[in-house]
């Protein structure tokens, strides 16, 4: 394998924007050689602090987009929710700060060959992800609908450039304070009917990327979902983020094996993740 | 980004002696961290690498350790992956082959739950070329012994040591991976060299645990994990001080932290004759170059003009140092 081909490169990167919308904060970086190869579904590991932080690892970010040529050669945007230190340290950049990225790591959304109507579902900063990958099938010609839901309207993110490009978003909260009040798999069902959807694409928390499966599994669509695995290196080096998959194309055969949630995944089929098996669903 | 550039400080022989093994360099990448090189390879030329240690390969696949698996702490990582991995005929097909294909030194790390487990996999490295050395992984859960870790057995590291030596090619040297959880282990270490041990490698992780203020419970799945990282950086420097005080005669491989050139210099003086890189990888895909290229400055800067000449330097006294320093007489 050649050092700098099209795999993940070590780049550091000046923050060009910064906006705090709800919960969430959005940094886009100029980050040309990272721009270059990254596709939706694909992350970041992100060093904490400067030199003289304590903090020995990255963190793991999906790109929320990628953007190429332009101004600035190439832009990767990434949506933060603050939960722990390195992600608050993270959410605190400022215009002028420089970030230390590796990417883009993991394997990405796989596109259908053809127009193959999709429904996107995001939750939380899952959005980010989800409003890309939308673009890069629209543009294939495939009908897209999106659903984005969060914990409540502070949560919520990609609306926006969601409504530019599906033929129809719809929004729930679980507390209903924007959009309707439920789940994101409440609607779900329909979109998939509605869309006669071929495939079905999540990003989000692991307990709703498992109600997502099996709602696409009952409507005999597969779903390609983006795991959150907690990491220590994002590389596959450290073998900490192993997932349980099922071996085969039948997932309900006995077979299992761990996999890499950073290079076998963070995109899986839904249906041969073992859900049951991880540990904790965040 | 440019790579690091090792070719900087021609006037320092670099080449580190371990017994019988000659690496071109001192800095190898530590059990664990490196993966079995594919991924590294990335982000640069493992050749460049004085040598290479695998995940611990043991005779069956193992699954390890269930999730959460690792734990960010302040200078370190507490981890309990359990020595997962995918057993050493395929290893040997697909790992080592790779690795020998590349031209990478490569010392094999073997674990086992029994010492006839480690002697199997021993066996079956025989006559390899690429295999540089094993790491015999002792500090790895005896299961006869409710879990405790061989290395913190005298009589089962012997028994484990001794079994790896007799079943191992003799032109493979073993390495006996130490642990730093143990009462005397200079001790350890002297039935470990009169068990047939070649050289150490040391320190394996560190026993500890963090507890999570929100759920109320130990992070790891497992409970306790092994602390790695420049948190033990001093626990391993002191470690390898003890042993090469303890074993005059046998080289040395010491890891534990190392971060920067500097922190290598601190585990070359107290008496390691390599260096193993591991944690720092996951923050720097290519700290191990870095740490070789930050090593050979810092020794040009001190004036050594070998690897030799510092090595075990922390323990000499005035007149020593003056002796160590001359240059050498011409032929």
């Amino acid at each position: 394998m050649t050092p700098g081909a099209s795999g993940p490169v070590l780049e550091t990167v000046e923050v060009f924007g910064v906006q705090h919308v709800g919960d969430l904060v959005t940094l886009t970086l100029i980050a040309p050689e990272v721009a270059t190869h990254a596709r939706p579904g694909q992350f970041v590991a992100v060093r904490i602090g400067d030199e003289t932080s304590a903090d020995v690892l990255r963190r793991a970010v999906f790109i929320a987009a990628a953007t190429t040529g332009g101004a600035h050669a190439g832009t990767v945007t990434l949506v933060v929710a603050p939960r722990g230190p390195g992600t608050r340290w993270l959410a605190g950049r400022g215009t002028g700060d420089r970030l230390d990225l590796i990417g883009p790591l993991g394997t990405p959304f796989p596109l259908p060959s053809g127009p193959a109507p999709a429904v996107l579902v995001g939750y939380g900063y899952g959005g980010g992800p989800l409003a890309w990958l939308a673009q890069a099938l629209t543009a294939q010609g495939a009908p897209v609908e999106v659903v984005l839901g969060a914990g409540t309207a502070a949560g919520l993110h990609g609306e926006q450039p969601a409504k530019r490009i599906a033929e129809r978003v719809t929004v729930l909260t679980d507390d209903g304070s924007a959009g309707r009040a439920g789940s994101v798999t409440d609607a779900l069902p329909d979109a998939i009917v509605r869309l006669d959807a071929q495939v079905v694409y999540a990003c989000g928390p692991a307990a709703v990327l498992r109600r997502v499966g099996d709602v696409a599994q009952q409507h005999a669509v597969r779903a390609q979902v983006a795991v959150e695995a907690p990491m220590a290196c994002g590389t596959g080096v450290c073998r900490s983020c192993l997932l349980p998959v099922a071996t085969g194309d039948d997932g309900a055969r006995a077979g299992a094996r761990l996999v890499r949630a950073c290079v076998e995944g963070p995109v899986f089929e839904a249906g041969r993740v073992r859900w049951a098996e991880l540990a904790r669903l965040p | 980004m440019s790579e690091p550039d090792t070719d900087s400080n021609p006037a320092v022989d670099l080449t580190a002696r371990l017994g019988p093994l000659r690496l071109a360099n001192p800095v190898l990448a530590a059990a664990g961290t490196a993966g079995a090189g594919r991924e590294l390879a990335q982000f640069f030329d493992l050749t460049r690498l004085g040598a290479l240690v695998t995940p611990s390969v043991m005779a069956a696949p193992w699954a390890g350790r269930p999730a959460p698996r690792s734990s960010g702490t302040p200078s370190g990582l507490l981890s309990a992956n359990g020595l997962v991995g995918p057993g050493v005929d395929a290893f040997l097909a697909t790992d080592l082959a790779w690795l020998a294909d590349q031209g990478v030194r490569v010392v094999v790390s073997v674990a086992g739950t029994h010492s006839d487990e480690f002697a199997e996999v021993a066996r079956k490295l025989a006559g390899h070329p690429a295999v540089a050395a094993i790491e015999a992984n002792i500090s790895c859960p005896n299961h006869s012994s409710r879990g405790q870790v061989f290395a913190a057995d005298a009589i089962a590291s012997a028994r484990v040591i001794g079994a790896v030596r007799r079943a191992a090619d003799p032109a493979q040297p073993v390495f006996a991976k130490l642990t730093a959880d143990v009462t005397d282990l200079g001790h350890i270490a002297r039935v470990c060299a009169d068990s047939g041990a070649d050289g150490f490698s040391l320190i394996n992780t560190v026993a500890g645990m963090v507890i999570d203020t929100d759920t109320l419970a130990p992070v790891l799945a497992d409970g306790v994990g092994g602390l790695s990282g420049p948190a033990v950086r001093p626990i391993a420097v002191r470690c390898v001080w003890q042993v090469r005080r303890a074993v005059p005669h046998l080289p040395i491989i010491g890891s534990g932290g190392i971060a920067t050139g500097l922190d290598a210099l601190q585990f070359v003086l107290a008496g390691a004759d390599a260096v193993a890189v591991g944690t720092a990888t996951f923050g720097d895909p290519r700290a191990p170059l870095r740490v070789l290229d930050e090593l050979a400055a810092a020794l040009a800067a001190r004036g050594f003009s070998s690897l030799g000449q510092a090595v075990g330097f922390a323990h000499l006294d005035d007149h020593q140092r003056a002796v160590r320093r001359r240059p050498a007489e011409s032929p």
